[in-house]
C-alpha cells in the first residue's frame, strides 16, 4: 500500500479516538460514557505538557510519561505527531486541502512556499516556557548565594573548557572568550545579590493557551459538544452552558478558517508544540530530502508541502511534519525518506537569532512577573475564585492547569467553567465554579474532576477525602468555599416573606444552614379592630383584608393591649375576619374594640462557617434568581491556609 | 560527497540522537512522580521547637519591686541565684521580646529597651557567645523594633535583631493540639541557640484579658493568625505547651491596666513598680494578673495550661523571693 | 506515479504493516482499557446526576432519580435521593419499617401544581427490590378511611394523599392540603410514573390462597421480618375474616421446602408455649395442626405442603379451627 495512504489512515485513526474520547467525557458507566475510557491519552503523548510541567514543578506528573515516548520517537523519526498522529493537525490538513482544491499547481506551490513567519512559532514556544521555567531560573541565579560550592564548580568547570578549547586552539578569539565568561559570571553573582531570596517568583504553566491538543479539547468540550447536545444527538440530559466561550471559538474557528489561505497555518506559524518538535528533530535518523542535487527545479515537490519546507530546495528539516506527500509529487523519483541528508543541503537551525531569543525569553519572565504584581495568588485573591475540589493551592494550581477543560466537561452539574479573568490573565479558561450556571452545586459525593485532571492541578482525590472519612476524619472535608447570606436580598431577612429553600436543600449532614424563628409584623392599611370575637373567629369593623390573604399558614395574631399574649394560626381569612387554629382557641374570646396585629412568622436562614463546605447548592437553588441571596465565597477553602476563615 | 563521508555523518548523527534519547528517558526517568501532589496546606510538619528550659534548677520565682528597670532586673536574677545558673559560657541566647506595635516606650505596649539591653549585657557579661532577639510584630518589623526603642537597646548591647520574614516561619504541628496544626512557627531564629528569655510587659488585652509571659509568645506565629483570636484561650494554652524557655522575666514596673494590648493613652498606663523572674511562666503570669486587678479566674488560660501540667498558678508555692529596692 | 523502485515498494508495504498493525494494537489497548473504571465513575449511583433517564436503559435498583414531569405539574425542588444509611434523615423513625422489608433506595421531590398555586405535593419513590418488599411496606402501612383507587392493582388514597405499588416501588404522594383539588394533581402523577416506569407487574400469588369468603377487603398485608414477634417469621402473609363479631387473622407463609415449613410451625408453637401458651387438645382434623392458648386468644398452627399456615388472636376456639380448616382446604386444592 501507498505509505501516503496508510498516513491518512494513521490521521483519520487518531482523529476518530480523539473525538470518541470527547465524546465519552460524560460521566457514567454505559460503554458511550467514562467507564475507564483513557480519555487523557492524547494530552498526555503531547510531550509539551509534560515538559512544561516538568518546568514549572519539577515533576513529570503519572501519565505525562507517555511524552516521553513521543518525543524519543521525533529524535529518531522527526515530526511524526504533526503528519500523523495531531487530532488538530488532521484538521488543519483537510481544511487546507478544501482550500486548495480547486487552485492551480503555481497556486498550491505558491501557498505552501517557506514563509520567514514560521519562526513566530518558536518565540511563542520559548515565550511560553520561560514563564514555566522562571522558578528554575531563580534558583539557577541564586546558586552563589544558596550553593556556593556547586556554582564555583561550574565556574571552575565552564573555565577548564575554556582552557581545553584554548589550548585546542578552536575558539575563535580567547580574548572574547574570556571576558564573555567573566561578564556571565559578574551577571551571575549581580543576580545572586539582587534577587530577594525570600521572595521567589512561582512558576506559571501558560503552554495550554496554544498547545494545541489542549486547545483542540477545549474547543471541542466548550463548543463542539454543548451544541451537540442541544440536538437529537444529545450526550448530556441537560444541555450545557459555558461562560466565555466566544473567545475560545473565535480562536478555534480562525484557526481553522485560516487554512483556507495557507494551508495548515497555525502549524507553520503559531504551534508551540510543533516548535518543541522542531527542536527535537534535528538528529532524525531518516529525514526527508533529494537523492541527487540534480533536478529540474519544477517544484511540484511543494505542491502539497504540508510544513512549507521547501523541499526543492536546501530542505528546513525542522518544519518537515513527514507528511511524504513530495515523494509521490516529485515525478522524478528524486525526493526519498533516507539516512543521508538532502543532496541539495539543509537548513538545521530554526530562523531564530539569538538576539530574538533573548527578547522573547526575557519577554515570557518579565510578563508572568508583571501579572504577579497585581497580586491576584497573594493578598489580592478574588473570593470568586472558587475552583472544584482537591485543586491544589493557587501558585501551584497554576504551574499545572493546562486549560483543557477536562474537569468542565466531566462534572455531572455543569459548575464548572472556565474562568475569564476571575483568576487573572494567568488564570484565563482555568476551572472555576459558577453556581448560577449548571444543574445544580457540586455535589458532595463526587470526586470526577480531579480524577479526570490530566496533570493533577485538581488532585484525584478519593471520596474519603472528600468527605473527610475514615483515615481522613482528623482533617474533615474539603471544603472549597462557604456560603454568605445576602440579608439585603434574602426573602425572610429583608422582605418578611418565607423562604427556607437554601436550608432545606443544604446536603451536608447535619446541615450547614439553621434557621430561626422570628415573627414580623404586618402593616394592614387600617388598623384591626375588634366588632365581633368567638372562640374561633374574629371580625372586624371594617373590610380591609384581601380575602385568604392570611391563609398560607404561616401568619398568626395577637391581640393587643391583652393578657392574652400567645399567637395564634391563621387559617382563613374573609375582607373582614379570620379564623384561628383550633389547636389554640381563644378561651375568653377577645373583647370588641380591641385591636389585633397580624405576623408572619418567618424562618431566617444562617450559615454555619464550621458546616459549610462550599458546594453551592444553596446558591444555585435561591429563588432569587438575579444576584442570588446566598452565595459562596473561596473563603475557608481547604487548599489555602491564608483563606481561612475559622479555627 | 563521498560515500564514506555521507556514512561518517551519519554515525555522528546516530550518536547524537542516541545520547539525546539517553537524556529524554533520563529525565523522564529521574523526574517521573506517579503519586499527585499532597494537598498542600496539609504537608505533614513535624517541626518542633526544642526544650530550652533546665529541669534541674527546678521552679523559682523572684519578685522585686522598684521603679529602676535594670536594678530591679538585676536583683531578681542575684536573688534566684544569679544570672549565671540560667546562662553558661559559650551560650547562644534567644530573647523573645514583645515588639507587637510600633510605639514608644513611654506607652508600654511593647518590651521596654532598658530590660532588653540590660539582660544582653547581663548575658554577655556571663560569657555568652551571642545574643538574638527577636519577635513577629502586628506591624511592620522595621518600625516596630525601631520606634519601640528595642532594635537600639539591643544594638548598643550587642544583641542582633532578627527581623521576621517568610523563610524564617515553618509549619509546626504540636501534639495533642487543635490549633497548632501545619501552622507556620518563627522557627529560623530557635535553631541555632540554646537558651530562651521570655521577655513580657505586663498588658490588659481585649480579647485574651491579660498579655504577660504566655501570650507574647504569640509572636512566634506566622500565617494569618489573628483567626486565632476566635479560640484565644485555647491557643495560648497550645503556645505555652509548645514554648519550654529556660527563663521567663515580667515587666510590671509600668502595666497597661486598660485598653490593651495597644493602649495609647498615658492614662492607660500605672505604676506598679514589679519586676517578676521566674522559671514558671504560669506562676509568673498569675502573679501578674494581681498586678493588673484581676483574679486568675479572670484569665481562663491560666487553667486551662496548668490543667497540662506545665506549671502551677499558685505561685506562692513556689516560694517567691521577694524584695523591695 | 513515476515511482518504479521496487525495493521502496516493498519497505512501503512492509512500513504500512507495522504501522497498521501497531494501530490495531492501540486500539485493542484503548478497548481493554476502559474496562478498568475510572474512580470517578464508581460511586457515580450517589451523585444527584440531572434527571431524565434514555428510555430502555432503566435497570432496576439503579437508584437514579426516575421523576417524570407530567404537564401541569412544575418541580418545586431538586430531587433528592436517599439510601439506607441515610434515610432516617428524611423519614426518621419511620425508616425501620422500610429498612426490614428489603429497602433499597428513596427518592424524594416536591412538585407545584400549575393550576392551584398554593398546592405543592411531595413524592416520595421508595424502590424495594422485589413487588413483594414494596407490597409488604404498602400493606403495612394502609391507612384508616383509605379509598381504594384502580391505579395500580394495589393503590388507595386519604384525604391528602395517594399511595400505590407499582412493580418494585412504592410510592406515596403526599399533598399540601386535603381537598378534592389535591386529587387531580395526584393522580395525574401517578399515571405519569406508571406510564413511564415499565417494570414487571406481578399480583402477590399468596393472595389467592386465602379463602374469599368473610374476608375483609384490602386486609391482606405482608409481614417482612420478625411477623407476630418472632424472629425466624419472614414473610408472612395476614388476612382479616369477619366470623360473627369478631375479628380473626389467618396467615400464610410460603417457604422454601415442606420439610421446612413443618419444622418452622413446630418452632413456632414452641414459641408460643414458652411465652405462656397452653396446649388445647382438640380435633382439628389437619395433620399435625396444634391449638395453642396465648392470653385468652387461640391460635392454631399447622403446615400444608410448602406453606405455613394459621390463624390467630381468635376469641372463640370454635372461630379459630374452623377458618383455620378453610384455610387448610383452600391451600390443599392448590
Amino acid at each position: 500500500m501507498n505509505i501516503i495512504t496508510t498516513r491518512r489512515i494513521c490521521q483519520v485513526f487518531f482523529l476518530i479516538i480523539f473525538l470518541w474520547f470527547c465524546v465519552v467525557t460524560t460521566l457514567g458507566k454505559e460503554w458511550w460514557q467514562l467507564r475507564g475510557w483513557p480519555v487523557n491519552w492524547i494530552i498526555q503523548m503531547d510531550p509539551l505538557v509534560g515538559l512544561g510541567t516538568l518546568l514549572s514543578t519539577h515533576v513529570l506528573y503519572a501519565g505525562l510519561l507517555w511524552g516521553l515516548a513521543t518525543v524519543v520517537l521525533t529524535i529518531l523519526l522527526g515530526r511524526f505527531f504533526c503528519g500523523w498522529v495531531c487530532p488538530f493537525g488532521s484538521i488543519h490538513q483537510f481544511v487546507g486541502y478544501l482550500g486548495k482544491r480547486n487552485k492551480r499547481v503555481s497556486q498550491k506551490v505558491r501557498v505552501n512556499r517557506y514563509h520567514s513567519g514560521q519562526s513566530i512559532k518558536y518565540w511563542i514556544l520559548i515565550f511560553l516556557l520561560t514563564a514555566a521555567i522562571i522558578e528554575i531560573a531563580t534558583d539557577v541565579a541564586l546558586l552563589p548565594r544558596n550553593r556556593l560550592w556547586l556554582f564555583i564548580t561550574i565556574a571552575l568547570a565552564l573555565l577548564i573548557v575554556i582552557a581545553i578549547q584554548g589550548a585546542r586552539q578552536t575558539l575563535n578569539s580567547y580574548k572574547r572568550t574570556i571576558l564573555l565568561y567573566s561578564t556571565l559570571i559578574f551577571i551571575w553573582l549581580l543576580l545572586s545579590f539582587l534577587l530577594n531570596g525570600d521572595q521567589r517568583p512561582s512558576a506559571s504553566l501558560q503552554i495550554g493557551l496554544l498547545d494545541p491538543i489542549p486547545l483542540l479539547y477545549r474547543s471541542i468540550n466548550f463548543i463542539l459538544l454543548p451544541l451537540l447536545d442541544r440536538t437529537a444527538l444529545k450526550l448530556q440530559t441537560v444541555p450545557r452552558f459555558y461562560e466565555g466561550t466566544w473567545l475560545i471559538g473565535a480562536i478555534f474557528i480562525s484557526a481553522v478558517l485560516l487554512n483556507l489561505m495557507i494551508p495548515r497555518f497555525y502549524c507553520r506559524f503559531v504551534c508551540p508544540l510543533g516548535a518543541l518538535f522542531g527542536v527535537l528533530n534535528r538528529f532524525a535518523l531518516w529525514r526527508i530530502g533529494k537523492s541527487k542535487e540534480e533536478c529540474i527545479d519544477c517544484q511540484l515537490c511543494q505542491k502539497n508541502c504540508e510544513g512549507a519546507c521547501q523541499p526543492t530546495s536546501r530542505i528546513r528539516i525542522r518544519e518537515c511534519v513527514l507528511c511524504l506527500n513530495c515523494l509521490d509529487d516529485c515525478h522524478h523519483g528524486l525526493m526519498t525518506f533516507q539516512t543521508a541528508p538532502s543532496a541539495a543541503g539543509e537548513i538545521i537551525s530554526p530562523d531564530l537569532t539569538r538576539r530574538e531569543f533573548m527578547v522573547t525569553a526575557i519577554s515570557g519572565a518579565a510578563a508572568i512577573s508583571t501579572l504577579r504584581i497585581g497580586g491576584r495568588i497573594g493578598p489580592n485573591w478574588n473570593p470568586r475564585l472558587v475552583r472544584p475540589p482537591g485543586s491544589l493551592a493557587e501558585n501551584e494550581f497554576l504551574t499545572r492547569c493546562i486549560k483543557c477543560g477536562q474537569c468542565m466537561r466531566i462534572c455531572p452539574t455543569n459548575v464548572i467553567h472556565p474562568a475569564t479573568l476571575e483568576g487573572g490573565l494567568e488564570g484565563l479558561w482555568t476551572p472555576i465554579l459558577n453556581f448560577r450556571i449548571g444543574t445544580s452545586g457540586c455535589q458532595h459525593n463526587c470526586i470526577a474532576c480531579g480524577n479526570l485532571c490530566p496533570t493533577a492541578a485538581i488532585r484525584p482525590i478519593s471520596l474519603d477525602e472528600r468527605l473527610g472519612r475514615n483515615q481522613y476524619s482528623s482533617q474533615g472535608p474539603i471544603i472549597i468555599g462557604t456560603a454568605f447570606i445576602d440579608r439585603g436580598r434574602c426573602l425572610p431577612w429583608a422582605m418578611d416573606t418565607p423562604c427556607i429553600v437554601c436550608q432545606e436543600n443544604c446536603p451536608v449532614s447535619p446541615k450547614a444552614i439553621i434557621t430561626r424563628e422570628f415573627f414580623s409584623t404586618i402593616k394592614t392599611p387600617t388598623p384591626l379592630v375588634i366588632k365581633k370575637a368567638s372562640e374561633l373567629s374574629i371580625k372586624f369593623q371594617s373590610d380591609v383584608l384581601v380575602p385568604d390573604q392570611f391563609a398560607t399558614g404561616d401568619y398568626y395574631c395577637v391581640v393587643q393591649e391583652s393578657s392574652e399574649i400567645r399567637r395564634r394560626r391563621i387559617i382563613g381569612n374573609t375582607t373582614n375576619g379570620f379564623q384561628v387554629s383550633d389547636a389554640l382557641p381563644f378561651e375568653s374570646p377577645p373583647l370588641p374594640g380591641s385591636r389585633v396585629e397580624i405576623l408572619i412568622r418567618l424562618q431566617k436562614p444562617y450559615v454555619d462557617p464550621k458546616r459549610c463546605i462550599g458546594c453551592g447548592v444553596c446558591e444555585h437553588e435561591c429563588p432569587v434568581k438575579g444576584k442570588r441571596a446566598i452565595r459562596v465565597t473561596a473563603e475557608n477553602e481547604s487548599r489555602s491556609r491564608e483563606h481561612r476563615l475559622i479555627v | 560527497m563521498s560515500d564514506e563521508l555521507t556514512r561518517r555523518q551519519f554515525l555522528i548523527r546516530s550518536a547524537k540522537a542516541g545520547a539525546s534519547v539517553v537524556a529524554a528517558c533520563a529525565i523522564g526517568y529521574w523526574f517521573y512522580d506517579s503519586n499527585a501532589p499532597e494537598s498542600s496546606p496539609d504537608q505533614k510538619s513535624s517541626i518542633l521547637l526544642p526544650d530550652f528550659s533546665i529541669p534541674e534548677l527546678g521552679k523559682k520565682m523572684s519578685i522585686v519591686r522598684g521603679q529602676n528597670r535594670s536594678e530591679t532586673l538585676r536583683a531578681a536574677l542575684k536573688a534566684l541565684g544569679g544570672i549565671e545558673i540560667f546562662i553558661k559560657n559559650g551560650d547562644r541566647v534567644l530573647l523573645k521580646v514583645n515588639a507587637a506595635f510600633a510605639s514608644p516606650p513611654m506607652l508600654s505596649a511593647t518590651t521596654h529597651p532598658h530590660v532588653v539591653s540590660e539582660l544582653t549585657d547581663l548575658c554577655y557579661k556571663i560569657g555568652a557567645a551571642s545574643v538574638w532577639v527577636t519577635d513577629n510584630p502586628i506591624n511592620d518589623p522595621v518600625s516596630c523594633f525601631g520606634l519601640s526603642g528595642i532594635a537600639e537597646a539591643a544594638d548598643s548591647a550587642g544583641a542582633r535583631v532578627i527581623l521576621p520574614n517568610d523563610n524564617l516561619f515553618k509549619p509546626a504541628t504540636l501534639p495533642d493540639a487543635n490549633l497548632i496544626k501545619n501552622w507556620p512557627v518563627l522557627y529560623e531564629p530557635f535553631k541555632d541557640i540554646n537558651k530562651v528569655i521570655g521577655i513580657a510587659q505586663i498588658k490588659d488585652h481585649h480579647r485574651s484579658g491579660a498579655s504577660m509571659v504566655m501570650k507574647n509568645w504569640y509572636g512566634l506565629l506566622g500565617g494569618r493568625r489573628n483567626i486565632f483570636h476566635q479560640d484565644i484561650h485555647n491557643i495560648i494554652k497550645e503556645l505555652a505547651m509548645m514554648v519550654k524557655p529556660t527563663l521567663v522575666v515580667l515587666d510590671g514596673t509600668t502595666s497597661m491596666m486598660t485598653n490593651g494590648p495597644t493602649g495609647g493613652s498615658l492614662s492607660d498606663l500605672k505604676q506598679t513598680n514589679t519586676m517578676i523572674v521566674g522559671t514558671d511562666q504560669v506562676a509568673t503570669d498569675a502573679f501578674g494578673a494581681g498586678l493588673l486587678g484581676k483574679n486568675i479566674s479572670d484569665l481562663p488560660y491560666i487553667a486551662k495550661v496548668e490543667a497540662k501540667g506545665i506549671g502551677t498558678a499558685d505561685y506562692q508555692s513556689l516560694n517567691p523571693i521577694e524584695l523591695s529596692i | 506515479m513515476h515511482r518504479t523502485n521496487k525495493k521502496r515498494n516493498y519497505l512501503e508495504t512492509y512500513l504500512t504493516l507495522l504501522i497498521l498493525s501497531a494501530l490495531m494494537l492501540t486500539g485493542t489497548g484503548i478497548f481493554l482499557m476502559q474496562f478498568r473504571y475510572n474512580p470517578a465513575v464508581l460511586n457515580i449511583e450517589t451523585i444527584g446526576l440531572p434527571a431524565e433517564r434514555i428510555p430502555g436503559t432503566q435497570k432496576p435498583s439503579t437508584g437514579l432519580p426516575l421523576f417524570p414531569m407530567p404537564k401541569g405539574l412544575v418541580p418545586l425542588s431538586p430531587p433528592e435521593l436517599f439510601d439506607s444509611q441515610n434515610l432516617s434523615d428524611k423519614i426518621d423513625g419511620k425508616a425501620e419499617l422500610y429498612l426490614t422489608a428489603g429497602f433499597v433506595s428513596l427518592q424524594t421531590r416536591r412538585f407545584k401544581s400549575n393550576a392551584a398555586s398554593n398546592l405543592w405535593l411531595e413524592v416520595f419513590i421508595y424502590d424495594m427490590g422485589t413487588g413483594q418488599n414494596a407490597f409488604s411496606v404498602f400493606s403495612a402501612q394502609r391507612r384508616e378511611g383509605a379509598e381504594p383507587l384502580n391505579l395500580t392493582q394495589y393503590s388507595y388514597r386519604t384525604e391528602n394523599a395517594l399511595f400505590l405499588v407499582h412493580g418494585h416501588y412504592y410510592l406515596e404522594i403526599i399533598a399540601s392540603e386535603a381537598s378534592e383539588d389535591a386529587l387531580q394533581p395526584m393522580e395525574l402523577y401517578s399515571k405519569a410514573f406508571i406510564d413511564t416506569l415499565e417494570v414487571e407487574t406481578k399480583s402477590v400469588t399468596e393472595e389467592n390462597l386465602f379463602p374469599k369468603p368473610d374476608l375483609v377487603d384490602n386486609s391482606i398485608s405482608l409481614i417482612s421480618s420478625d411477623a407476630f414477634g418472632f424472629n425466624r417469621l419472614d414473610q408472612v402473609f395476614t388476612a382479616v375474616y369477619k366470623l360473627g363479631d369478631t375479628e380473626v387473622m389467618a396467615f400464610l407463609s410460603h417457604r422454601k421446602t415442606d420439610r421446612e415449613a413443618a419444622e418452622l410451625a413446630q418452632a413456632y408453637q414452641e414459641f408460643l408455649i414458652a411465652f405462656g401458651g397452653r396446649h388445647i387438645e382438640i380435633d382439628l382434623s389437619i395433620d399435625g395442626a396444634k391449638m395453642v392458648d396465648i392470653l385468652d386468644t387461640y391460635e392454631v398452627i399447622f403446615s400444608q405442603g410448602p406453606y405455613l399456615a394459621g390463624v390467630r388472636e381468635a376469641q372463640d376456639r370454635n372461630h379459630a379451627k374452623e377458618l383455620a380448616i378453610r384455610l387448610y382446604n383452600k391451600l390443599k386444592q392448590n
